[in-house]
């Protein structure tokens, strides 16, 4: 006898059909699976006989074969269990395909027949052809976020067979439980004084600008680096869906309602692999943290400490906003558009852009300095030394603004930068510059004599250009950036690693 | 083309280039024997070949004193094959003079010296006679102010006529020597490599300078490669060449303190800069000052000091464009020290955008020097 059921499983962030089929006939007792499954895939015999007995129905002491089509997708993780379960349970006779109907079915099977959450549910629903979906409670709110699906959460597999069996009715989607409040973001009030520290953030959170924060230790680098969250505008819905499904598929906790609102923050430590970083793995493709960070920030505290390897890799999705993840079985393109922010010591002893304040010999600093590449350094556009904060800032009277209207002032940049047509104005093609931000004689000319100082190249001209569009809108000066929106923006992009120690008399 | 080495001054290269010869070795061995018999009797494998006793090694590894001399006499009988003609030949044709004590041009100074060097070599013209000098030296880490200053006062001090030593190490050394050149005198360098090994790399153009418009001078023969223990030691060349030493800048330990050190072993006066008390490159020199070093505020306050009776410095009318209201207020927030964007910001009270263009004017004006992210005042 056969049983037919669907089901879906994940690669990358992209759900795919799963068409379970399980065959039982006569002969000595055997389980075959079929269709290149993974250790957790083939595990599930073990899962499901014993949820089938916990739920009081004796394993098929017969011939049995699984089939999961197509063949040559690989199919990951334990999400396929409830399915083969179903499958098996219709090719035995105990329940009849009609009774499957047009239902999917997903869910991890407990060995005490309870039903436990998969990940990325939401992008396996998208992917399941039939008009209902069965699957466990905690997934079901990420599910019912489709919106286009009649979604039955079960809890275990005695409740699948009364409902199977007719004795009792699929139960519908239910409300979902609100959300507890969150913890509030840290705030910037907390940081004392450092006013070009701050406003640096505020023009990196305002146009989506990459931001390098240089500066000895102490300096407050990853304190005001974590205020960041705090004041970008919290996800519209497309950005949100995403975000929710790469969280998802990531296995990242996924609020109850089943909607992630605020953007993400990613801080991988500086010993994380390329993989965990840029996505990966040899069977799922598993999103990485850059594309958990998507419509978020990516921090990297201690710049120089991560591999150059692992650097190297990012420099592709900065650049295009997405990374190609490719194996042997298959190819995945994950989304990767984060706001990069960093802070690193410019030397060993920290004190490197200091003039006379280095105790590094050249050879150290070089070393140091060279871990990252010059490519890599160029992405950023915002490079500010932050210093410590003076016995006066950390006992003074004076707090800084919160970080309330600083976010109310992030978000109507966001919403001119929509109005041009892209997401953040460091997404502004370089084709309708002079249209969007176009420059009075003063910026033309305070340009030029930079690029023939050779201080500036014609890559970093554009980049400019954007960021002192994003100055101008945060000054609400209107569509013409002039020489000290111009001005601002170079002070704020100064090449913090010279590469050769502080201040030497140069040739000539 | 071949030279007979009949001064011995080629073997006396080879002496100076052998491994572990220290300064007072070689002393040693020019003054028992001359120079060609020296050569011979270091290279001849017998056991009092050293000259004086070794004393151990101060490598890592513990040997005692008879294995270090056993491996010494083997060591430098094993170089016996090179020819002392050759080395001489090598040298002339490199354009370096090799003096030994006794020689007319050899520095009176260095001859009657406390630990004087028993060979030198030098590259260039030798004006080295009835000609006040001053060696300026300090830190290789100096802020831009201070790097400035040594080279004002180089020229300053060679348009006085004052002959300017130095050891064209990075920072202050390489200012002051610059500072002769922009005064078309002739820099006195010592360094502590082989003159045709230069050190540093950076200071390529500068060494050929010197070596084409002043002179070069070292104790260490063709080929040396800039061992650390020849640091110290070509100190107290400059020490010695001096009447009197000034540092421009010093952290609280280095180079230049030992300098300073070798100057007052040789009753050399000792003459500071001062600096701000918050500058770590200062700190050094404010020591000195606290413990009774004379101040130098500018090239007077030396050239007082060598009793030399000479013109106040002209006022120099600066030549630079007015920097406005604006660029006032920043350039005194400045205060003289190297400052970030933020200090400005703070102690301007100004807003960033002024900052930041006023900044722009200043630097193509000369008012500003930017050194990445910290930005340094340039005097007129």
């Amino acid at each position: 006898m056969l049983g037919i059921v669907s089901s879906a499983c994940l690669l990358g962030i992209d759900g795919h059909p799963v068409t379970v089929e399980v065959h039982v006939t006569e002969g000595l007792p055997s389980y075959t699976v079929v269709g290149l499954p993974d250790a957790a895939c083939r595990e599930a015999r073990d899962r499901v006989r014993a949820a089938l007995h916990s739920s009081g129905i004796a394993w098929p002491m017969r011939r049995i074969t699984v089939n999961l089509a197509p063949p040559t997708l690989r199919k990951v993780g334990s999400g396929l269990d409830l399915a083969i379960a179903v499958a098996l349970l219709v090719a035995t006779g105990a329940v009849s395909q009609d009774g499957v109907g047009d239902r999917s079915f997903l869910g991890e099977l407990g060995l005490d027949g309870t039903l436990r959450p998969v990940s990325g549910a939401i992008c396996l629903a998208e992917a399941l052809p039939g008009a209902a979906v069965v699957l466990p409670v905690a997934s079901a709110a990420e599910a019912g976020l489709l919106g286009d699906r009649v979604v039955h959460p079960v809890a275990s597999l005695p409740q699948v067979i009364a409902c199977l069996q007719g004795e009792e009715p699929w139960p519908p989607a239910t409300d979902p439980p609100d959300p507890p409040p969150s913890p509030p973001s840290p705030d910037l009030v907390d940081v004392r004084g450092q006013p070009v520290a701050r406003y640096a953030l505020e023009v990196a959170a305002a146009g989506g600008h990459h931001l390098l924060m240089l500066g000895p230790p102490g300096a407050g680098k990853t304190m005001l680096a974590t205020r960041i969250p705090g004041i970008l505008p919290p996800l519209a819905d497309g950005d949100a869906l995403e975000v929710t499904r790469v969280h998802s598929a990531a296995g990242l906790p996924v609020p109850s309602d089943g909607l992630i609102r605020r953007p993400p923050f990613r801080a991988p430590h500086h010993g994380a692999s390329a993989v965990s970083l840029v996505g990966g793995g040899t069977n799922a493709l598993r999103p990485g943290e850059i594309s958990a960070a998507t419509s978020g920030v990516l921090f990297l505290d201690e710049l120089a400490e991560f591999s150059p390897r692992v650097l190297d890799a990012l420099r592709q999705p900065l650049e295009e906003g997405a990374v190609r993840v490719a194996r042997a079985a298959a190819t995945v393109r994950l989304p990767a558009r984060f706001l990069l922010v960093a802070a690193m010591n410019p030397c060993p002893c920290g004190y490197g852009n200091q003039p006379g304040g280095c105790t590094c010999t050249d050879g150290a600093r070089v070393r140091y300095q060279r871990r990252l590449s010059g490519p890599l350094l160029d992405r950023f556009d915002l490079r500010v030394e932050v210093g410590k904060p003076t016995v006066e800032d950390l006992f003074g009277s004076a707090r800084g603004e919160p970080s309330a209207p600083v976010a109310e002032r992030v978000a109507a940049v966001r919403e001119l930068a929509r109005g041009r047509g892209v997401g953040s104005n460091a997404e502004l093609p370089t084709r309708v510059l002079d249209e969007v931000a176009p420059l009075t004689d003063a910026a033309a000319a305070l340009l030029k004599d930079v690029l023939r100082a050779g201080r500036l190249s014609a890559r970093g001209l554009h980049r400019v250009r954007r960021v002192a569009r994003t100055i101008a809108d945060l000054a609400g000066d209107g569509i013409e950036i002039d020489d000290h929106h111009v001005a601002t923006a170079l002070i704020l992009r100064v090449d913090g690693l010279s590469g050769r120690p502080p201040h030497q008399v140069l040739a000539g | 083309m071949t030279q007979v080495d009949a001064d011995g001054r080629g073997a006396a290269a080879l002496l100076a280039g052998l491994p572990r010869m220290g300064p007072s070795r070689l002393v040693w061995f020019l003054d028992h024997f001359d120079p060609s018999d020296a050569w011979a009797h270091a290279t001849s494998g017998r056991s009092d070949a050293l000259g004086p006793l070794v004393r151990g090694s101060n490598q890592s590894e513990p040997r005692s004193a008879v294995e270090v001399r056993a491996h010494l006499i083997a060591t430098w009988r094993g170089l016996a094959a090179l020819d002392p003609t050759e080395a001489a030949a090598a040298h002339a044709a490199a354009g370096i003079t090799i003096l030994l004590r006794g020689d007319a041009s050899f520095p009176a100074e260095l001859e009657h010296d406390v630990a004087p060097p028993a060979v030198l070599f030098a590259r260039g013209a030798l004006p080295l006679v009835n000609v006040p000098r001053v060696a300026i030296v300090g830190t290789r880490r100096c802020t831009g102010v201070g790097a400035g200053f040594a080279r004002e006062l180089g020229a300053e001090l060679t348009r006085a006529g004052v002959a300017v030593v130095s050891g064209l190490a990075l920072g202050v050394d390489g200012a002051a020597h610059r500072g002769v050149l922009d005064a078309t005198g002739g820099p006195v360098g010592v360094v502590g490599s082989g003159l045709d090994v230069v050190y540093p790399q950076r200071h390529r153009p500068l060494w050929h300078a010197v070596a084409q418009q002043g002179v070069l001078l070292s104790e260490a023969p063709l080929g040396a490669r800039p061992s650390g223990w020849r640091f110290p030691a070509r100190n107290r060349l400059i020490a010695a060449l001096a009447d009197i030493l000034v540092v421009v800048e010093s952290h609280e330990s280095g180079g230049s303190m030992l300098t300073v050190e070798e100057a007052v072993a040789r009753d050399v006066p000792v003459m500071a800069v001062p600096g701000s008390v918050r500058s770590p490159s200062s700190a050094g020199t404010n020591r000195l000052l606290s413990e009774g070093c004379h101040p130098v505020r500018d090239a007077a306050d030396v050239l007082v000091a060598l009793g030399l009776t000479s013109r106040s410095p002209q006022e120099r009318v600066d030549q630079r464009p007015d920097p406005g209201a604006t660029g006032r207020r920043v350039l005194e927030a400045f205060d003289w020290q190297p400052s970030t964007l933020e200090h400005i910001v703070v102690r301007a009270g100004l807003p960033v955008s002024d900052v930041s263009l006023t900044l722009h004017r200043l630097i193509a004006g000369g008012w500003i020097d930017a050194d990445g992210p910290w930005y340094e005042r340039v005097a007129g």
